[in-house]
């Protein structure tokens, strides 16, 4: 076996992290730097101890560690990836704003990309009214302001 | 829980950049916030034609303030309500709203015409010669003085159309003052060069109303009238797919009557996306 290295070959070192509720994982460096956050973070050499994240449960960490693993794997092929990212992300409202948000603030680029793909694919086509109560949105205009905007964008309005 | 009061702008922006022109405007409605996430140029820049600036830098027409000025969403909607020259200032560009899709209309100039050169067929005249027609958008439109053999056609480049788009060809005309031979039918067609098969559709240039005996037919075209006072009648649409190099014949041909027509006065031929609103 040649001893060269590719990026994925592990160094064998392991990241600690722990979720909001007190969970506890652990994962290879290659797969956790898919999160920016995590690479400058290997980058600057402060990898001691698990690392704290207050904004992420465990069942979200867990998923997405699980989308980092796969994306990190240099045996999978392209297609494979795509199939496997139309299913990951195919799941209920409330746990795409969890992923949404957890890739979000680890800022993992590329799932980032697909939640914000399937997001907006739930709201294309959708009434204000309607997205709104989809995401449970408060309508925060005056009367005068809603009437300007509607004015403004009338011809996206209508039938 | 609103989420989106957690997301930060950016966020948001992301999401909108992601739906279409005609979705991010309706959902300026959602909220403040949603308001100005949809007005950023982060969503408007993702909106626009991925070549816009190269297009807008070589324009004749436009300044070249026009994108360096606005704001991303504005210059969205200038280049939608004003097209802009490009070429040798005898081609237009513009984008259709609702899709954000690009439209181009070719010039009569740009256009092949049979006996075109030849002054007694055809009379090429700028607006300020002609003052009574429809505003054109090109500094000369054909006038078919007389001829026979009516055989007019464009061709236009697939690459720079948008892609996975299905597009419309239109001949954008108008009937002069004295006009004469144009209630035969014509034939219309639009195919890709390389096919060989070509199929023709009977058309009236002559609005229905305007004919004596308006024909029977079912299948044929017929012209409507547009906003901007001329008429434009369908030659056909082709669906452009995610390829570069292929071109698109438009033709219009009355070559087997052969009688004499005068009176048809040509602005240029359009090419927009069909069934997009």
């Amino acid at each position: 076996m040649s001893s060269s290295s590719s990026p994925m070959q592990s160094t064998g070192r392991k990241l600690k992290l722990k979720s909001k509720d007190d969970e506890t994982f652990e994962v290879e460096e290659a797969v956790a730097v898919k999160s920016q956050i995590f690479k400058y973070m290997v980058e600057d050499g402060v990898s001691n101890g698990p690392i704290p994240l207050p904004n992420v449960n465990g069942k979200t960490l867990a998923r997405v560690l699980q989308w980092c693993q796969k994306h990190a794997d240099p045996t999978i092929t392209e297609d494979e990836l795509n199939k496997y990212d139309a299913g990951f992300i195919d799941v209920d409202q409330a746990v795409l704003y969890d992923l949404l948000m957890a890739a979000n603030y680890l800022n993992i680029e590329e799932l980032l990309k697909l939640a914000c793909m399937r997001v907006a694919d739930m709201i294309k086509g959708k009434s204000p009214d309607e997205i709104r109560r989809t995401f449970n949105i408060k309508n925060d205009f005056t009367p005068e302001e809603e009437e300007e905007v509607r004015k403004e964008n009338a011809w996206a309005l209508g039938p | 829980m609103d989420i989106t009061s957690e997301l930060p702008d950016e966020c948001i922006a992301n999401i909108i950049s992601k739906t279409s022109p005609h979705d991010a405007c309706r959902m300026s409605l959602v909220s403040r916030t949603f308001s100005s996430a949809a007005a950023s140029n982060l969503v408007w820049e993702a909106l626009l034609p991925p070549d816009h600036q190269q297009i807008i830098s070589e324009s004749v027409s436009s300044s070249s303030s026009l994108s360096t000025m606005l704001s991303k969403k504005d210059l969205y909607f200038s280049l939608c309500d004003n097209p802009i020259l490009i070429g040798n200032g005898n081609r237009s560009f513009t984008i259709h709203k609702w899709s954000g899709k690009k439209s181009y209309m070719l010039g009569a100039r740009e256009l092949g015409v049979i006996w075109g050169d030849a002054s007694q067929y055809w009379k090429w005249s700028s607006l300020a010669e002609s003052p009574l027609l429809p505003k054109s958008r090109f500094s000369e439109v054909a006038h078919l003085v007389e001829v026979c053999w009516l055989h007019v056609w464009g061709n236009i480049e697939t690459k720079i159309l948008s892609p996975n788009t299905r597009y419309g060809a239109y001949l954008i005309y108008t009937i002069g003052d004295q006009f004469n031979g144009l209630e035969k039918p014509v034939k219309l067609s639009v195919r890709f060069l390389d096919e060989i098969r070509c199929d023709f559709i009977n058309a009236y240039l002559l609005s229905r109303t305007s004919m004596d005996d308006a024909p029977e037919e079912e299948d044929a075209q017929f012209p409507r009238d547009r906003e901007d006072m001329w008429m434009e009648i369908e030659m056909g649409e082709f669906f452009n797919h995610d390829q570069v190099d292929r071109v698109v014949e438009m033709e219009l041909r009355e070559t087997e009557v052969l009688n004499w027509k005068s009176g048809l006065v040509i602005h240029g031929i359009e090419v927009r996306p069909k069934d997009l609103r």
